[in-house]
C-alpha cells in the first residue's frame, strides 16, 4: 500500500472522534432535506390528487324540498357534469366527556352505493345495509366514545335524544379532519332518515361543472335564474371553493418545511465543513513536514480528500436511507393530520437524482475549501505554527475595555476575534431570531386586529338558521330565556355592488339590522350612521372599500339583488374583518331585495358576557324545539376561535418556524462555543497553567458565549421591527384589508431569551469536558 | 523548596503500551536556586517540569513545593496555588493574541488576585520594565518580534511574584542574540532571590546556571554544582 494511504489509514483511526462527528452532521443534513423534499414532492402531488378523488361538488343549491325531476333537469343544463340530490342534518352528538355535545353533520344519501358527486370511500367491502346503522368519517371517530358496532347518542332538530348504531367508517377526502375542527362529519341513506326523525326526502342539489375553470358563480347565476323560470328556485345558493379546506394550511407548511431543511442542510454543511477546517488546523505542522519533504500542495490535498470522500458517501448514503424514511413518516403523519389519501408514495427518478448529487455534493464542496487552503500554506508557516492564532487580531480591538476587568476584556474581544465566523454566526443567530419573533408579532398583531374587531361588536353570540323567518319569531326564540338582555333579527342577503363607473361591481353580504337596533356598536371610522328613516344609505366595511376605492363617503353606488337594482348612498365607513359587508337598517333591505321580514340571524346580548354557557344551553333547547337545527350558536369565545382557525395558517406555520428556528438557532449558537472552545484548547492550557482556576475558566467561555447571544438578539430586534411591519402592511394591503397595528410579542421574546441557558448549558458542558484534561496534555505538541 | 520523592511517570499509549517517563526520581531544590535541566529528547526532563510546575500529576511519590504536597491538591485548589507559587515560561511563549502585552501581564494577576488591584498596573509597568519592554506594553503580541515575546513571557510569568519560575526550552525557538537577552533577564530573577528551573538545550543558559542536573532515560544521571564563576 502507498504510505499516503497509510497515513490516510492513520489519520482515520487518530481522528475516529472528528470523523464520526462529521459523518453524523452529514447524516442529519442529507435526512432531512431528502425527507423534506420527498414529503413536499409527494404531498404536493397527493392533496391535489386525494382531494379530486372525492369529486367535491362546485355549486350547492339548498331547496326547501328538491322538486320532482329537477335533479335531472339540473344534470341536463349545459355546462353540468353531475347533480345529485341528498339532505344535510345538523345535528349534536355525545362526545367521550361526561355532558359534552358536539357539531354533526349527517348528510342523508338516496343511494349509498350509487355516488357520483361528493364521493366518499368505504372502508370494507360492501356498503352496510342502508337502515344499519350511520357510517362515520375516519377523522371523527376519535371524538366518539365508541367504534364501528357501538351506538352513538344525537339530539336532531325537533327530534329528543336519539341512539343510532355506527354501521361503518368512510373516508371524506374532500373535508378537513374532523378531529382537529371538533366536528363530526356523518352519511347514511335517505332510508334511515325516520330513525332520525327527519323527513326522507332530499333537500339540496350538489352539481359538479364539466369545466371548472369557467366560473362557478356565473354558472350559479345561470342556474338559480333557470330555477327561477321553472318556478322552482332555490333557498340559497353556495359556490364552493373546489379546493382542499387545508390546502393553503399545508402549501404554507410545505413552503416552511423545505426552507428548513435547506437551512438544516447548509447548517450541517457548514458544520462539516468547520469541523474539517478546524482538524486542518491541527493537522497544520505535519502538512508543514510533509512539504518539507517534497510533498506538493495537490498530493495532500488529495490525500486529505481521499479520508473525508468516503465519510461523505456513507453519510450520503446512510442520509438518503434515514431520509427516505423520515420522508414516509411524515408524509404518513400530515396524511393523518389533513384526512388525506395518499395513492403514490414514490418520487421521480430526476429529484432522487437531484437529492443524490446535492447530499453528497455540497458538503464535499464545502469541505474541500478549508482542505485546499491547508494544503496552500507554505512549509515553513506551517511548521511554525505554536498552536495559539491570532488570525484577525488588529490594533483597534486594544481600544476595547471591559472596564478594569481583564478576563472580561479578553471574553469580549474573543468574541470579535474572527470576524467573518461572527458575522456568519451572528448574521444567522440574529435572522433565526427574527423569525421567531416576526412570526410570531405576525400572530399577536392579527390576533390584536381580531380581539379589537370582536370587542366592537354589540353582540354577545349569535344564532344563524338556514332557512329565513320571520323577524318576530326570531327574536322569540331568544327573549324572555334566562341571562338574555337582548335579542335582535338580523336579516342578510348577498348582493353586487357597483360604484360609480369606471369601477366594476362585486358580490357582498348585505347585513340589515332592526331599525330600532340596540346592538350595532361597531365604531364609525368616517361619515355616521344613516339615521332612522335614511333607508337609502349605507355603511360600509374597510375591506369592501380596499376592494373599490370609489366607495367614498358620499359615493353614490348601485346595489344588485336578483333582477332588482337600487341605488343607495354611502354614509359611513366602519372597520371589521370580516368578507365585504353592507351595512344597512330593514328598511334598507326591504328597499333592496323587496324581502320583508324574513331574517336568517338572531343576535343576542347577554346579561353576564362572562358566563354564556347556561344562555348558549337555553338557547339549544329552544331551537330544538322549534324544528331549528342546532349547532349554528357562536359565542364571542367561538368566534374568536373561528377566526383563529381562520389565521390557523399563520397560527401553524409561526408556530413551527418559532420552534424550529429557536431549536436551530440554539444549536447553532452551541455548535459554534463548543468548536471555538475545541479550537482555543491551547489557549486554556494557558490560562489555566498561570492560574486560572476551572471556574474562572468556564466564566470566560460563558461570557463569550453570552456576548454572542446578546448581540444576536439585539440584531434581531433590530431586523424583525422593520420587517414585521413590512409584514403587517402587506397582509393589511392584501388580505385583511384593515389596517394591522404592530404588536411585539414579549412571549416571543421570552422565549428567545430563555434559549440562553440551554446556550450556557451547552457551553459549559463543552468547556466541563475539556477541562478534565490535565494542562499538560492541552499545551503538549503533536 | 523543592523536593521530589521516588517520582514516576508513565504514559499510556493509546495501543495500551505504558511507557515509563520518569522512573523514581529523588531530588531536592533549595530555594534562590538556579538549576538547569538537561537531557536528550526523551528524556524525560520537560516531564519533570510539568510535574515540579503543577501542570500534571505523578504516577507515584512525591512532589512537595514550599511545603505542599501536590498529590493532594483538586483542580481549583492546584490552580490557585500555581497562580501564587509559581511562574511558568512557555518555548513558544503562549502569549494570548487579543490581549496587549501589559494586558497579558494583567490578566494573570487579575486572574490569580494576589496582587491588590490598585498596584497592579504599576507592578505590570514594573515588571515590563524589567524585561525591558516599556515601550511595547500597549502592543499586542503579534507586533513583537520572538525575543520580545519571550520576555513579555517572562514578565507574565512573574506577574504574581511567584518564588519559583519554570522555564521550557525558554531559549529554544529565539537566535543567539536574542537568547542572549532572555538569559540575562533570567540572571536578574535569580539576582532578586528567585529560585529558577530551566528545561533547556542551550549550554549558553546551562552555563549560567548554579547547578546542572543530566536526565537519561527518566532517571538522573548527573547532578553538579557549578562555581559561582561560571555562573
Amino acid at each position: 500500500m502507498n504510505t499516503q494511504w497509510h497515513k490516510v489509514r492513520g489519520d482515520f483511526r487518530a481522528h475516529r472522534t472528528q470523523i464520526a462527528l462529521i459523518a453524523i452532521v452529514l447524516v442529519l443534513g442529507a435526512a432531512a432535506v431528502v425527507g423534506a423534499l420527498n414529503t413536499y414532492a409527494v404531498l404536493k402531488r397527493e392533496i391535489v390528487r386525494s382531494y379530486a378523488r372525492s369529486n367535491s361538488p362546485d355549486i350547492v343549491l339548498s331547496f326547501d324540498r328538491v322538486p320532482p325531476g329537477i335533479v335531472e333537469a339540473l344534470q341536463a343544463r349545459p355546462g353540468v357534469a353531475e347533480a345529485a340530490a341528498r339532505r344535510v342534518v345538523t345535528a349534536k352528538v355525545a362526545g367521550k366527556k361526561p355532558g359534552e355535545w358536539l357539531p354533526m353533520r349527517i348528510i342523508l344519501m338516496p343511494d349509498l352505493a350509487d355516488q357520483r358527486v361528493g364521493l366518499v370511500h368505504q372502508h370494507g367491502t360492501e356498503w352496510p345495509a342502508p337502515e344499519a346503522g350511520i357510517l362515520i368519517e375516519q377523522s371523527s371517530l376519535a371524538l366518539l366514545p365508541g367504534g364501528v358496532g357501538s351506538s352513538v347518542h344525537l339530539r336532531v332538530p325537533g327530534g329528543d335524544d336519539l341512539t343510532v348504531p355506527i354501521s361503518g367508517s368512510v373516508h371524506d377526502t374532500s373535508v378537513a379532519p374532523g378531529v382537529m375542527e371538533l366536528f363530526v362529519y356523518a352519511y347514511a341513506s335517505t332510508a334511515l332518515a325516520p330513525k332520525l326523525g327527519q323527513p326522507g326526502d332530499v333537500d339540496l342539489v350538489a352539481v359538479l361543472m364539466e369545466d371548472r375553470s369557467t366560473g362557478a358563480i356565473k354558472m350559479a347565476d345561470s342556474l338559480n335564474a333557470w330555477l327561477t323560470a321553472q318556478g322552482t328556485p332555490s333557498v340559497r345558493t353556495d359556490v364552493l371553493p373546489n379546493v382542499h379546506p387545508h390546502a393553503a394550511l399545508m402549501a404554507a407548511l410545505l413552503q416552511v418545511l423545505l426552507g428548513l431543511a435547506a437551512l438544516g442542510f447548509t447548517c450541517s454543511a457548514a458544520l462539516a465543513a468547520f469541523v474539517v477546517s478546524l482538524w486542518m488546523k491541527r493537522e497544520v505542522r505535519q502538512v508543514g513536514i510533509m512539504k518539507a519533504i517534497g510533498a506538493r500542495s495537490h498530493q495532500i490535498a488529495l490525500q486529505y480528500l481521499a479520508l473525508v470522500g468516503p465519510i461523505v458517501l456513507a453519510a450520503t448514503g446512510v442520509g438518503l436511507l434515514a431520509g427516505t424514511q423520515l420522508g414516509r413518516w411524515l408524509i404518513a403523519y400530515c396524511a393523518t393530520e389533513q384526512n388525506l389519501d395518499i395513492s403514490r408514495w414514490e418520487i421521480s427518478g430526476a429529484l432522487a437524482l437531484g437529492e443524490v448529487l446535492c447530499a453528497a455534493g455540497i458538503p464535499l464542496l464545502a469541505m474541500t475549501v478549508p482542505i485546499l487552503l491547508a494544503s496552500r500554506q507554505s512549509a515553513r508557516a506551517a511548521m511554525q505554527d505554536a498552536g495559539i492564532g491570532a488570525p484577525v487580531v488588529s490594533a483597534w480591538t486594544t481600544r476595547w475595555h471591559a472596564g478594569e476587568n481583564r478576563p472580561w476584556t479578553f471574553a469580549l474581544r474573543n468574541s470579535f476575534r474572527r470576524k467573518g465566523r461572527l458575522a456568519v454566526t451572528l448574521l444567522g443567530l440574529g435572522a433565526g431570531g427574527a423569525v421567531l419573533l416576526t412570526a410570531n408579532n405576525l400572530y399577536a398583531s392579527l390576533m390584536g386586529v381580531i380581539d379589537t374587531s370582536i370587542a366592537d361588536r354589540g353582540q354577545d353570540l349569535q344564532v344563524t338558521v338556514t332557512r329565513p323567518m320571520p323577524s318576530a319569531e326570531l327574536e322569540a326564540l331568544g327573549r324572555g330565556l334566562p341571562g338574555v338582555a337582548i335579542a335582535e333579527a338580523w336579516q342578510r342577503a348577498t348582493v353586487e355592488i357597483t360604484p360609480p363607473a369606471p369601477a366594476t361591481s362585486q358580490r357582498a353580504l348585505l347585513s340589515a339590522f332592526p331599525v330600532a337596533t340596540q346592538l350595532k356598536k361597531l365604531p364609525i371610522k368616517a361619515g355616521r350612521w344613516p339615521a332612522p328613516g335614511e333607508s337609502a344609505m349605507i355603511v360600509v366595511t374597510k375591506p369592501l372599500q380596499a376592494r373599490m376605492p370609489a366607495l367614498r363617503v358620499g359615493a353614490e353606488v348601485m346595489l344588485k339583488y336578483r333582477d332588482r337594482e337600487t341605488k343607495v348612498q354611502v354614509a359611513g365607513l366602519v372597520e371589521e374583518i370580516a368578507s365585504p359587508v353592507i351595512y344597512g337598517d330593514a328598511a334598507l333591505f326591504e328597499l333592496v331585495t323587496g324581502v320583508r321580514d324574513r331574517a336568517t340571524e338572531l343576535r343576542v346580548k347577554a346579561r353576564d358576557p362572562q358566563h354564556l354557557d347556561p344562555v348558549v344551553s337555553a338557547l339549544d333547547d329552544a331551537l330544538i324545539a322549534a324544528h331549528l337545527p342546532s349547532g349554528t350558536i357562536l359565542t364571542r369565545a367561538q368566534i374568536r376561535e373561528s377566526y383563529d382557525e381562520h389565521f390557523s395558517n399563520f397560527v401553524a406555520v409561526c408556530n413551527i418556524v418559532a420552534f424550529a428556528s429557536a431549536f436551530i438557532g440554539a444549536v447553532c449558537l452551541v455548535a459554534f462555543a463548543c468548536l471555538n472552545i475545541i479550537e482555543r484548547a491551547r489557549e486554556i492550557g494557558v490560562i489555566r497553567a498561570v492560574g486560572a482556576t476551572p471556574r474562572q475558566v468556564l466564566q470566560l467561555f460563558l461570557a463569550e458565549s453570552g456576548a454572542i447571544a446578546a448581540l444576536s438578539v439585539i440584531l434581531a430586534l433590530v431586523i424583525t421591527l422593520p420587517v414585521s411591519t413590512l409584514i403587517n402592511s402587506l397582509i393589511a394591503n392584501n388580505a385583511l384589508l384593515i389596517p394591522i397595528p404592530l404588536v411585539f410579542s414579549w412571549k416571543a421574546l421570552g422565549v428567545l431569551l430563555g434559549g440562553l441557558p440551554v446556550v450556557m448549558l451547552g457551553v459549559w458542558f463543552a468547556v466541563s469536558r475539556l477541562l478534565r484534561v490535565s494542562v499538560r496534555e492541552i499545551l503538549a505538541y503533536e | 523548596m523543592l523536593q521530589l520523592a521516588a517520582v514516576t511517570k508513565s504514559f499510556t499509549a493509546p495501543g495500551g503500551t505504558t511507557f515509563p517517563a520518569l522512573r523514581g526520581i529523588s531530588l531536592e531544590i533549595i530555594a534562590g536556586d538556579y538549576v538547569a535541566i538537561l537531557g536528550k529528547s526523551g528524556s524525560g526532563k520537560s516531564t519533570l517540569l510539568n510535574l515540579v510546575a503543577g501542570l500534571d500529576h505523578a504516577t507515584s511519590g512525591e512532589v512537595r513545593i514550599a511545603g505542599t504536597a501536590l498529590a493532594g491538591l483538586g483542580e481549583n485548589a492546584l490552580a490557585r496555588w500555581r497562580g501564587r507559587t509559581v511562574g511558568v515560561v512557555f518555548q513558544f511563549f503562549q502569549l494570548l493574541p487579543t490581549l496587549t502585552i501589559e494586558e497579558n501581564v494583567l490578566l494573570a494577576m487579575d486572574l490569580v488576585g494576589k496582587i491588590p488591584p490598585a498596584d497592579r498596573r504599576a507592578r505590570a509597568a514594573e515588571l515590563l520594565a524589567l524585561v525591558g519592554l516599556s515601550d511595547q506594553a500597549p502592543k499586542l503580541p503579534s507586533t513583537l518580534s520572538g525575543g520580545q515575546q519571550q520576555r513579555a513571557a517572562i514578565a507574565r510569568a512573574l506577574a504574581n511574584d511567584p518564588p519559583v519560575v519554570f522555564a521550557d526550552e525558554p531559549t529554544g525557538n529565539l537566535d543567539s542574540e536574542t537568547a542572549g537577552a532572555v538569559a540575562a533577564v533570567f540572571q536578574m530573577l535569580v539576582a532578586q532571590g528567585k529560585t529558577l528551573v530551566i528545561v533547556t538545550h542551550d549550554p549558553a543558559v546551562a552555563r549560567d546556571a548554579r547547578r546542572v542536573i543530566h536526565l537519561k532515560d527518566g532517571q538522573v544521571i548527573s547532578d553538579q554544582r557549578q562555581p559561582p564563576a561560571a555562573a
